[in-house]
């Protein structure tokens, strides 16, 4: 009972005491209880040894802390926005504490004999993903509603809330354009939600199942590949210290296969295995520590059928000119990091710049013309995005090292090949 | 029923004496070396695949000599390169598991179980194998290695509990360690959050040092009282073997004039290691000091694809 | 996978004794690759039953086996042989150190009653893999071979065999103060063959 009361905490209500949470990577090979690490970090934030906002921290003053803890993240608090710093006492400091499984996906042979990988499957919280949530960069809140409702829902489920009352699936869907990073987003949110969680559920169970090749690659085994899919993952789920997160990619290829059977022109299969899918779902959706996230590259043409089991239904556009701005920002930090951008200089934030009210001066000259480039890339996709600082420095630049300005000179120059690259591809 | 729930199928190995130190990281690397091929994640015994990496070290390095050049040479080298390369790389890490296996019994005094698992991942395994090492240390004679080992076998493959397991395809075998929490363990990852699976086949080998009456006055201390077997006041029992399908029949077909083999007595009855004795001892409480440690390596199991390539030319040799 | 453990072949005396003349081959082999009586290098991979098992390319050894084996094949076309022994002897004394039985059960009926007899091949060929797979494993109880060791093959039949030429009357080879571990067993439901090894007790 202890932990549902935890669960509950982190849940923002208005006029309660804010919750920051705090997530603990502990040392792989550190064998301390969680219990005592979490004092020892909250011991950090009451003798105010750190900021308030988002952060990360991987060295510590305190000895325990070097010994055990391998970073201390604070990621999409809701301080953030704020421009006032929060006053600590209306703050109650939420310490996860978890340890990474090293080892990539296991792929789940589901054939005996024939070896037929038909899904990836990771424990949680895993090495693989480390990082990912804090470098997605999406508009409006998304991580932070999406990781609330997926709290809610966890919550619910843990207290028994009667679904007939109050009704509630536990299936997500992000749909958008392709290279937004959907897929990715489901993964990280896996992964935050296990660390998060990391007192209710020992660990998580990532299955990601590409319905894709379901249904192209072993056309008429696939009903039998579903069945065996899921005896799995009910295997998975019968165990309920654990919190098991079924990825579902490319959800529109249930509804074109359907499609396609209902004009005739596949073998009825097709609809077969897709309503033993849909049949799968609602099956496992019934379990209080399942979380079912869908993405589809095609908005509005999915499967209505599956549109409704869907609960939250999350539409990740290209990204707004403030998270490019955000996206190129962590570029030219890693780059900086790596030393190709040198030597290093301050480029402020949006928010700051904001506070200066966008004025041009010596100081935020640099960061304005940054943030011109992302006005100027609106339109482009976060996959994209991420790939013109390198497009930059080959097609630009090639020295080793190069200094900021000339660097945004050449993102510049990157950004606008881009647009023109995409009008001669149109004009073909 | 490949997923479905098994009770376990136990294996009593009794010793007549006590198994020191070393003695038993070497229980563990034969056991892993046995169940790999036994599974088929190893196309050969281990010993057989390292004699063959040695005597193609040898052929390889004398052809190095030869000078290079022939062509028919490189185009075997190509589709095999795979192969190669997988052999290789288990055999790397069957070796780092043996390695650190025994490094690890050497400066942690209380391991005192052993878990491999085959399957996608330690947690939902298709099979897991419980080595439940003797525990306690006792006055008594000091088992050679030999000896130690041909028991194990002897009665591992005499009781033939693999017997009728389904051809297993290759997948991952994780190595876990049952140890303190405050030992000095090393390379080997803690996971205190680490359960023994209840889904898929389940086996366990519980080793036990017979001492005849004296164990009871043994001290006690120095072991959690969970893990190990007071076989002076239970009756002795050859096997405990779950009664599913043809699996236990091997001992009871055996005849009795088989003297040197059938010395023991066969007994059905339930041993104190039946699995619900062993569910309590993991649940938070007294044992709670003890914590699993998962090998940072697994080992990729691999078919061996060569041999069939050669399988057409044998045959006529043979016909 | 259903479908295909379920096709069920029907069974011929001749079948039955490819398959388990096939057996001793391939156990044979396996036996002496194992236990080191012939140095590695001199065998080579095969797959068989979904195995990798050792075969000699010793061509002096090969065409003995074929000898044997065809032998072997006429008794147990008879459903006459009883067992096969191999039996590996110290080269120095001549003192027997292990000996591998292969107990045979012939299903006599099968010449006179014509009712059909149906198992599956997969089946059967698991349960030879089974038994190969242990006699691979039982290296790691059998005690190692100190000295050199050479190989016969003692073979059981009814009495009233005619013995060919190039099979001597044999003693039976039996050892002193041994050990018995008994094996799987296989059958094609015509020959039942059950696997023993035998060794000294030294300890």
């Amino acid at each position: 009972m202890d932990e549902i009361g935890e669960l509950g905490e982190m849940l923002p209500v208005p006029g309660e005491p804010r919750v920051l949470h705090v997530d603990v990577c502990q040392d792989p090979c550190s064998t301390v209880k969680a219990a005592s690490i979490k004092e020892h970090v909250k011991r950090l934030f009451h003798k105010r040894e750190c900021p308030l906002g988002d952060m990360k921290l991987t060295e510590f003053n305190d000895e325990f802390l070097t010994e055990h803890v391998k970073c201390i993240e604070v990621t999409d608090s809701e301080f953030e926005d704020s421009t006032q710093s929060p006053n600590l006492s209306s703050i109650t400091v939420e310490v996860h504490v978890y340890q990474v499984h090293k080892g990539g996906p296991a792929q789940e042979d589901l054939d005996e004999e024939e070896e037929l990988a038909a899904a990836n499957h990771w424990l949680l919280p895993s090495s693989d993903f480390q990082g990912m949530w804090e470098n997605l960069i999406f508009d409006s809140h998304i991580k932070r509603e999406l990781l609330q409702y997926a709290s809610t829902t966890l919550l619910f489920s843990d207290c028994n809330v009667d679904s007939n009352i109050i009704t509630w699936n536990r299936v997500v869907l992000l749909h958008g354009p392709p290279g937004t990073g959907k897929t990715s987003l489901c993964k990280a949110l896996a992964q935050k939600l296990c660390i998060r969680m990391s007192d209710r559920y020992s660990y998580g169970q990532l299955i990601e199942i590409n319905s894709h090749s379901l249904f192209s690659k072993w056309f008429s085994e696939s009903g039998k590949l579903v069945m065996k899919m899921f005896q799995k993952i009910q295997e998975l789920i019968d165990d309920s210290d654990a919190l098991v997160c079924v990825l579902i990619d490319e959800v529109e290829s249930l509804t074109s296969a359907r499609k396609s059977a209902m004009s005739g022109s596949e073998p009825s299969d097709a609809i077969r295995v897709v309503n033993a899918l849909l049949t799968q779902i609602d099956q496992i959706k019934r379990y209080p520590n399942v979380l079912i996230l869908t993405t589809s590259n095609v908005t509005g043409a999915i499967d209505l059928a599956f549109v409704d089991r869907a609960d939250i239904k999350q539409y990740i556009g290209p990204p707004s000119p403030e998270a490019i701005f955000k996206i190129l920002h962590s570029c030219i930090s890693e780059l900086m990091r790596a030393g190709i951008i040198s030597p290093p200089q301050q480029l402020l934030d949006l928010k700051a710049l904001k506070m200066m009210n966008f004025v041009k001066n010596e100081l935020t000259s640099l960061s304005l013309m940054l943030r011109q480039i992302a006005i100027e890339s609106y339109g482009l996709s976060g996959r994209t995005l991420r790939k013109l600082p390198f497009i930059a420095h080959a097609t630009f630049l090639q020295s080793s090292k190069v200094g900021l300005e000339k660097f945004l000179s050449a993102l510049d120059l990157a950004v606008k090949k881009q647009f023109s690259d995409r009008n001669d591809l149109e004009k073909d | 029923m490949p997923f479905g729930k098994h009770s376990p199928l136990t294996c009593l190995v009794e010793f007549d004496g006590i198994i020191k130190g070393q003695l038993r990281g070497n229980i563990v690397t034969e056991m892993l070396k046995y169940v790999l091929y036994q599974r088929q994640q190893i196309p050969q015994t281990y010993e057989q695949l390292k004699q063959q990496e040695q005597l193609k070290q040898q052929e390889q390095s004398k052809q190095d000599k030869q000078q290079e050049g022939e062509t028919l040479q490189l185009k075997r080298k190509g589709p095999q390169k795979l192969q190669v390369r997988k052999l290789s790389e288990a055999l790397e890490n069957i070796e780092a598991l043996f390695h650190n296996i025994n490094q690890a019994f050497s400066n942690v005094n209380y391991i005192n179980q052993v878990v491999i698992t085959l399957g996608g991942t330690p947690i939902s395994p298709k099979e897991t194998y419980i080595i439940k090492l003797p525990g306690g240390v006792f006055e008594g004679s000091i088992l050679s290695k030999k000896e130690v080992i041909q028991t194990l076998f002897r009665t591992l493959i005499s009781q033939d509990l693999l017997g009728d397991f389904r051809n297993m395809s290759t997948t991952n075998s994780y190595v876990l360690l049952q140890a303190p929490r405050n030992s000095e363990m090393q390379w080997f990852e803690p996971k205190a959050a680490y359960k023994l699976p209840n889904r898929g086949k389940i086996i366990e080998v519980s080793l036990v040092c017979n001492q005849g009456s004296n164990a009871l006055e043994a001290d006690l201390t120095n072991v959690s009282s969970s893990d190990f077997e007071i076989s002076g006041i239970s009756p002795l029992e050859i096997s405990t073997v779950s009664t599913e399908g043809t699996l236990c029949n091997s001992l009871n077909d055996m005849s009795i004039n088989d003297s040197s083999f059938a010395s023991q007595d066969v007994d059905k009855e339930v041993s104190p290691n039946s699995p619900d004795a062993m569910a309590t001892s993991d649940v938070e409480g007294h044992d709670s000091e003890f914590i699993w440690y998962q090998a940072p390596v697994s080992v990729r199991g691999f078919r061996d694809k060569r041999a069939s390539a050669k399988m057409s030319s044998c045959m006529d040799i043979w016909a | 996978m259903a479908a295909s453990t379920c096709q069920k072949n029907a069974i011929t005396l001749k079948g039955s004794t490819e398959t388990v003349s096939e057996f001793f081959m391939y156990g044979i082999n396996s036996i002496l690759y194992q236990r080191g009586i012939y140095p590695p290098e001199t065998f080579t991979r095969v797959q068989k039953y979904g195995l990798t098992v050792l075969m000699s390319t010793d061509e002096k050894l090969k065409v003995y086996l074929q000898q044997v084996l065809k032998q072997v094949k006429d008794w147990l076309l008879d459903t006459t042989l009883q067992k096969l022994v191999i039996v590996i002897k110290s080269l120095d004394t001549n003192e027997v150190m292990e000996r591998w039985q292969f107990n045979v059960e012939c299903d006599k009926t099968v010449k006179t009653d014509s009712k059909p007899r149906e198992k599956s091949e997969k089946e059967i060929q698991k349960e030879i893999m089974g038994v190969i797979r242990q006699i691979t494993a039982s290296v790691t109880f059998l005690p190692l071979l100190e000295t050199a060791c050479v190989f016969d093959i003692l073979a059981y039949t009814d009495k009233d065999q005619d013995v060919p030429e190039t099979w001597g009357e044999a003693g039976p080879h039996f050892i002193a103060n041994s050990q018995e571990v008994r094996l799987r067993s296989f059958t094609t439901t015509i020959h039942k063959v059950d696997a023993m090894v035998a060794y000294r007790n030294d300890d």
